[in-house]
């Protein structure tokens, strides 16, 4: 097919329906099988528990303004931070990237017309409202203090609701672990002719390896919260000591789930990096194979060092060894993407476009996160700084600089794609600047602090470190106000924002082949698997207020790499 | 990947005006869903999830298995006590049916393949009926050890008094009471009003629900069941006073209810306990000054006899929740067996539920010597 | 195979029906080791294999197991990937059971020696 004729296909007529038109009525959502109005159904939850959450974090950084009591009890603080972490953790990180946006974009990425199990895919998306309404149960009836670690024996003694928050991690488990089976074997059996394993996006490559973790891992997570259930309803016994069990096998089972689980939360994310990157630099993306391998380089190698989390935890000394090795292992497949995201931006035509500004401050972010993570993996500076503001510092650097952060630039770079308008550029980038400064002065000053030997959840504190809460404090309200913004931008632009084209960006991928919102089987026509990266054939075209394909210059350009001639 | 044909055959439909799929049926067959281009994807799709659904099965297990591991390297002792608690003659009786199971399941799945229907049916009735069987089995050692007060570790009570204890083996025989009950009822209704597809669906359901009463029989029928192995793992002592226990099944369920006998057992036991207890207290705590020690040891020990079950009970009872999620999943197939909805190019559910049947079988494998045969 | 060659001029036609002397034979071996494994464990004092019982009837679930997959479960006429997915699943499982225990064999000294009477009420149960 002739890159007239597909053009011509592409942008000659608009579609009568797409996926947000083509039916109406509540029953058409909540009964759809449509992985795109799926993914929109997940993207609204995770938003609304993401607010809960950082509502909760608000409230406690306010509290922890001054040294002595202001407005939070000492358990209410408890159960407060235990719910912004089991919440933020459970019911917004882990779904917010696979199964909100990768629920989109991964089968019209692939040039697939859905995933491989679009009932087993709503399945989920229930089984993620069922867990979080047990979340609720237990906020609202009496709220868990634990921490979001459930650790024995105080998760046996304790009163509060331990059982209700344990089935509802057991069922969000359960959810997703089905969103990772189904991108398995989307991606395994569902991939278009031409569409080779290394023709596809690298956040394919990415959902992958998250998927890989979720089917592995969770599992253990099930079995963990089951086994606490059980040790709290008939007195089990295998992890209460006063019943001869063993609390650090606990330990043991929890994060042999949660470290990895640390990996499903940023695995997409730096997908959506990788996307972002290439695509708003307008250039190949840097070392294309070994971002790819890295992601299942990191995948298999999270299972090797969840006991890191118990240097300190009686776990014994060999072992602490052992894992404390391992853990360094992790950060060349993470180093190795860094330096490609970095040489991809060298001599890139950057556009600071909001997912941009996104993507540039992940690589900031992640990198003090990641680096900072290697005092904590190193035995000596652990035990000094474990259990610090240091190490919360740290995983939010990973976990918000990281992941949040990526989730909302993809958010930017796919909205359009998701609802066909265009948002506020200008706002769109105050938001991302605002998000960044006031993430920095939230947990910079808890890095200082932590190594200065504040302890994490901890409602009170000494003066001295008075200053530095004082700041992050501070920093917390600017990144409320920062993600307000973001937020406004985004729901304005469905009333008010100009219709987005079918591709805004310039990408190369199969999503920005397609109209804008997609219709309901993702694609009127066969799909032309190009090299996702490669931006030569593309260019701005006035008319449509968009790029389109143009015939490849002759000769020079389409010589270096020959693509097997597979029109469909 | 076979190369696939056209989208256009859905894509031209779309343009037309109903996105409802089952208004169009797939060029290989109705159960062929739209986003799939051939059977063949599409069973390829299904049997890869199936895949990676017992991975997370096994992952899912391997908690337990770590859970064993650790308590019986720790305190081999404690499941050396316990096992005689476990009628390894039963245990054996379960696994031939479970593996039984498996070969009617598999030979299922190769008459679905050949569009074999009757065969598929009665494969997978006796499929049912063995899970059932299983079921009864378990429900009768289930029943008997808390009679007898082995409970997980909270609730252990071995060797105390035994008061008046509900009617366990009713309790969980009910659900399998009303099913069969039920499945018995409809299959005469439906005989009546000559609707031949629902007669036939509810006979083969009263008939695998009946299997269980069938392993209840079995359990009680077994000349050595729980009383010979006690005796045996009593040693000498015992084994004197013991053949009036092997005389005849129908001795067990009074020796139960009066009481007495089971009074012995746990003298015994307590003997055998105190003495284990007393080495290793020498061992460990030679020093210690503590003057309670004995009665406070002496019930440490009993809970930690507790810890055994309580490994026991989570791993054969998770497992039977999987026979239980089994006999749905085959019902659901017998429903579609008897749809004649298999055929050459669609008999993906047939194999996939059969995978899962295997694996049940296969974590019972294992946990049939570790549990039952412990030396 | 001579089973469906009737068949085999279908078009979409992808099955592997397993020969019913196989599934037999299948049967026969694994009713066989259970028998054996049972009749160990009985003679386990007789056949003096003492602390090997263990490893000896786990060996023989094993070989079960293994006829279960690759048999019954048709692991031998399937795809590749799905028997490195399934096999390496029990890697993991491996990994997870050889690092705990290891670190639990470390740490069991402490736990052990740990004096009773230091130990809270709750420890000695029930009271």
């Amino acid at each position: 097919m002739s890159i007239a004729k597909q053009r011509e296909k592409l942008f000659g007529h608009a579609p009568e329906t797409n996926f947000l038109t083509e039916s109406k009525g509540w029953a058409s959502w909540l009964c759809t099988l449509d992985h795109k109005r799926i993914g929109i159904m997940y993207l609204i939850g995770v938003m609304g528990a993401f607010c809960l959450a950082g509502i909760f974090a608000l409230i406690l950084r306010i509290e922890l303004f001054t040294p002595g009591q202001m407005f939070l009890g000492n358990q209410t603080y408890n159960r407060m931070f235990t719910l912004h972490g089991a919440i933020m953790v459970f019911v917004f990180i882990i779904p917010s990237i696979p199964a909100a946006l990768g629920n989109f974009v991964l089968p019209v990425m692939l040039g697939a017309k859905d995933v491989a199990f679009p009932r087993l895919n709503l399945a989920s998306f229930y089984l993620w409202m069922g867990g979080t309404f047990f979340f609720i149960v237990s906020m609202v009836s009496n709220a868990l203090d634990t921490g979001w670690t459930f650790y024995t024996p105080y998760s046996v003694q304790t009163s509060t609701a331990v059982i209700a928050a344990t089935t509802g991690v057991f069922i969000l488990g359960f959810s997703s672990i089905f969103t990772g089976l189904n991108f398995i074997v989307t991606v395994n059996t569902m991939r278009p002719p031409g569409m080779t394993w290394f023709k596809m996006p690298l956040m394919l490559w990415a959902l992958y390896s998250t998927a890989i973790i979720q089917v592995l891992a969770t599992p253990v997570l099930a079995i963990t919260g089951l086994l606490l259930m059980a040790e709290r309803i008939i007195g089990l016994g295998i992890f209460d000591p006063a019943l001869g069990g063993d609390p650090v096998l606990f330990q043991h089972f929890f994060w042999f789930y949660s470290h990895p689980a640390v990996y499903i939360m940023i695995l997409p994310a730096m997908g959506i990096i990788s996307e972002l990157i290439a695509v708003h630099a307008q250039k190949k993306i840097f070392g294309y194979d070994f971002i790819a391998y890295s992601s299942i380089a990191i995948a298999l190698l999270s299972f090797l060092v969840w006991g890191h989390h118990m240097f300190t935890s009686g776990q014994s000394e060999m072992v602490i060894v052992i894992f404390s090795a391992l853990t360094f292992s992790v950060a060349i497949p993470s180093a190795v993407k860094v330096f490609n995201w970095v040489a991809t931006l060298y001599k890139g035509s950057i556009a600071l476009t909001t997912p941009m500004c996104y993507a540039l401050s992940f690589i900031f972010l992640f990198g003090i996160g990641g680096l900072t993570g290697l005092p904590l993996g190193t035995l000596s500076t652990d035990i000094h700084l474990h259990d610090t503001y240091f190490v919360v510092a740290h995983f939010h650097y990973v976990m918000v600089g990281g992941t949040l952060i990526a989730f909302l630039g993809g958010l930017f770079h796919w909205w359009p794609k998701m609802f066909g308008r265009m948002y506020n550029e200008r706002g769109g980038q105050w938001g991302a600047l605002l998000v960044f400064v006031g993430f920095n002065v939230t947990f910079f000053p808890q890095f200082i602090m932590g190594s200065r030997g504040m302890p994490r959840r901890y409602a009170r504190y000494d003066p001295e470190y008075q200053i530095f809460h004082q700041l992050s404090t501070i920093g917390a309200i600017i990144l409320g106000i920062g993600l307000l913004i973001a937020g406004y931008v985004l729901i304005t632009s469905l009333y008010r924002g100009k219709r987005a084209p079918g591709n805004p960006w310039g990408a190369a991928t199969l999503e920005f082949q397609c109209c804008s919102p997609p219709t309901f089987h993702n694609f009127e026509h066969d799909v032309i698997v190009n090299d996702p990266y490669d931006y030569s054939s593309i260019e701005f075209d006035e008319k449509v207020d968009g790029y389109v394909p143009v015939e490849p210059a002759p000769a020079e350009e389409s010589a270096p790499n020959p693509l097997p001639a597979e029109t469909t | 990947m076979t190369t696939a044909k056209p989208v256009d055959v859905n894509g031209n439909a779309i343009e037309g005006h109903s996105h409802d799929d089952h208004h169009h049926e797939h060029p290989d067959g109705p159960f062929i869903a739209h986003h799939f281009e051939t059977a063949e994807q599409q069973f390829d799709s299904g049997k890869l999830g199936m895949w990676l659904f017992l991975v997370q099965e096994i992952l899912f297990f391997s908690g337990l298995f770590v859970a064993y591991i650790i308590y019986r390297n720790h305190n081999p002792e404690i499941f050396e006590a316990a096992h005689v608690h476990l009628d390894k003659w039963l245990g054996g009786l379960n696994t031939l049916v479970l593996l039984f199971s498996s070969l009617t399941m598999a030979w299922a799945v190769r008459c679905s393949q050949l569009e074999q229907h009757l065969g598929a049916v009665i494969n997978i009735v006796i499929t049912m009926v063995c899970a059932n069987i299983f079921l009864g089995v378990k429900a009768i050692e289930y029943t008997h050890k808390w009679e007898l007060g082995l409970f997980w570790a909270s609730a252990y009570t071995y060797g105390q008094p035994q008061g008046d204890h509900p009617p366990y083996l009713l309790w969980i025989s009910a659900p399998f009471i009303i099913c069969t009950l039920v499945s018995t009822m409809l299959a005469i209704y439906f005989r009546v009003t000559a609707s031949d597809f629902w007669f036939k669906f509810f006979l083969c359901m009263a008939i695998s629900f009946s299997g269980y009463f069938g392993g209840l029989g079995i359990a009680w029928a077994m000349p050595s069941a729980e009383h010979a192995d006690h005796g045996s793992a009593h040693g000498e002592v015992h084994a004197s006073a013991d053949p009036g226990h092997n005389a005849s099944g129908e001795n067990h369920e009074d020796d139960d209810h009066n009481g007495q006998p089971s009074d012995e057992h746990a003298k015994d036991e307590h003997a055998k306990d105190e003495h284990a207890k007393d080495e290793h207290a020498g061992d460990e705590h030679a020093g210690d000054e503590h003057a309670g020690e004995s009665t406070h040891d002496q019930q440490k020990q009993e809970v930690n006899m507790g810890g055994f079950f309580s490994i026991y009970y989570i791993m054969t009872g998770l497992h039977a929740i999987h026979i239980i999620a089994g006999i749905i999943a085959l019902t659901w197939l017998l429903y579609r067996v008897l749809a004649l909805h298999f055929r050459k190019n669609y008999f993906g559910p047939v194999e996939n539920v059969g995978l899962y049947w295997h694996l049940v079988d296969l974590i019972w494998i294992y946990l049939f010597p570790m549990m039952y045969l412990i030396h | 195979m001579s089973h469906n060659s009737q068949h085999s001029e279908d078009h979409a036609y992808f099955s592997h029906p397993m020969p019913v002397w196989m599934m037999l034979a299948v049967f026969v071996a694994l009713v066989s080791l259970t028998v054996l494994t049972v009749i160990m464990s009985e003679l386990t004092e007789a056949l003096m294999i003492g602390q090997w019982e263990l490893w000896v009837s786990m060996g023989i679930a094993t070989v079960k197991a293994l006829l279960v997959i690759f048999f019954f479960m048709h692991v031998l006429y399937d795809k590749s990937f799905n028997r490195l997915m399934f096999f390496s699943s029990f890697l993991f499982a491996a990994l997870f059971i050889a690092l705990t225990l290891l670190d639990s064999y470390q740490y069991q000294d402490d736990i052990s020696s740990f004096p009773v009477s230091e130990r809270p009420d709750r420890l000695v149960g029930g009271q």
